[in-house]
């Protein structure tokens, strides 16, 4: 009789502990273009998770950095929202292609052109635990 | 018997001199701790002030300043950029060759602006052709298509770069 209250609390006190789960913040970033309102540019970002993840099968950001001969290294920024939009921006500035180059799985990306609607006015690279 | 008395001292000699060894040893040892753990306490050390026939601090700050300087302005004039070499600028002043793979390229680009869609295909086209045109027409090729791109002019069907 002992042995199965024992048994039972048990049971009990494993199941109460399982039930409780601490995962810290989490924020949901699928990808979005838009126009910025502060400038009238172009824009977009979003969470290389959320992207991955998301419901459609067309949503993607990122960057791609290229070296052609002769020339400063590139980097190209693009993103496609769920509705199909598209945004792309270039940019030869070295900071701008560092940052585009330190994007991860777990980055928040954030693109902004600039008035001459193809290089990058912005690039960000947020690395926070909410994208993970 | 004896030299088995003799062993058990000896022995005893040994731990007793350790014993102090690690006495002595473990003060300072606790101090250093305590030193590492409590940065607060290096605060309440007393600044070390020169007096008694050594330099005074203002002397010191003095010595140190153009010291600074010094190292400075020649740290400055080492890193201070350096004009580009006379064959370098003039290739940057003198417009590029042309070349044949920019007028097709910009001819597809138009085409498919006109067509509406960028497909795979015209990424991979585009990429090569990138490869062989020269910086100049390369950024005027990548202007034309991502300024058509973000104004919804041709649809970037590539899932990825459109080029």
């Amino acid at each position: 009789m002992r042995n199965t209250l024992f048994k039972a609390t048990l049971v009990g006190a494993v199941l109460a502990i399982s039930g409780v789960t601490y995962a810290g913040l989490n924020s949901i970033n699928p990808v979005e273009i838009f126009t910025e309102s502060s400038t009238g540019t172009l824009a977009a970002h979003g969470s290389m998770r959320d992207a991955r993840n998301s419901p459609d099968s067309s949503s993607y950001i990122g960057c791609w950095e290229s070296a052609f001969s002769g020339s400063p290294t590139m980097a190209l920024c693009v993103a496609l929202d769920a509705q199909g939009n598209f945004f792309a921006c270039q940019s030869t500035e070295p900071q701008q292609v560092e940052v585009a180059a330190s994007l991860n799985s777990a980055s928040f990306a954030s693109f902004v052109v600039a008035q001459d609607g193809v290089t990058c006015a912005r690039v960000e690279a947020l690395q926070y635990s909410a994208d993970l | 018997m004896i030299s088995r008395y003799a062993i058990v001292c000896v022995a005893l000699g040994v731990a007793l001199g350790a014993a102090a060894t690690w006495r002595f040893a473990r003060p300072a040892e606790a101090t250093a701790v305590a030193l590492r753990e409590r940065p607060g306490d290096r605060a309440a050390v007393p600044p070390i002030v020169i007096e008694r026939g050594g330099a005074r601090a203002e002397d010191i700050r003095s010595y140190v300043g153009e010291e600074v300087r010094a190292a400075l302005s020649e740290r400055a004039a080492a890193t201070a950029p350096t004009e580009a070499p006379p064959a370098q600028a003039e290739a940057e002043v003198q417009p590029l060759a042309p070349t044949m793979a920019f007028a097709p390229a910009k001819d597809h680009i138009t085409q498919r602006i006109a067509q509406g869609t960028w497909t795979t295909a015209d990424r991979d086209y585009l990429h090569g052709a990138l490869g062989a045109v020269n910086r100049t027409e390369r950024m005027e090729l990548i202007r034309e298509l991502l300024i058509a791109a973000n104004t919804r002019k041709i649809r970037v069907l590539t899932g990825g770069p459109p080029f």
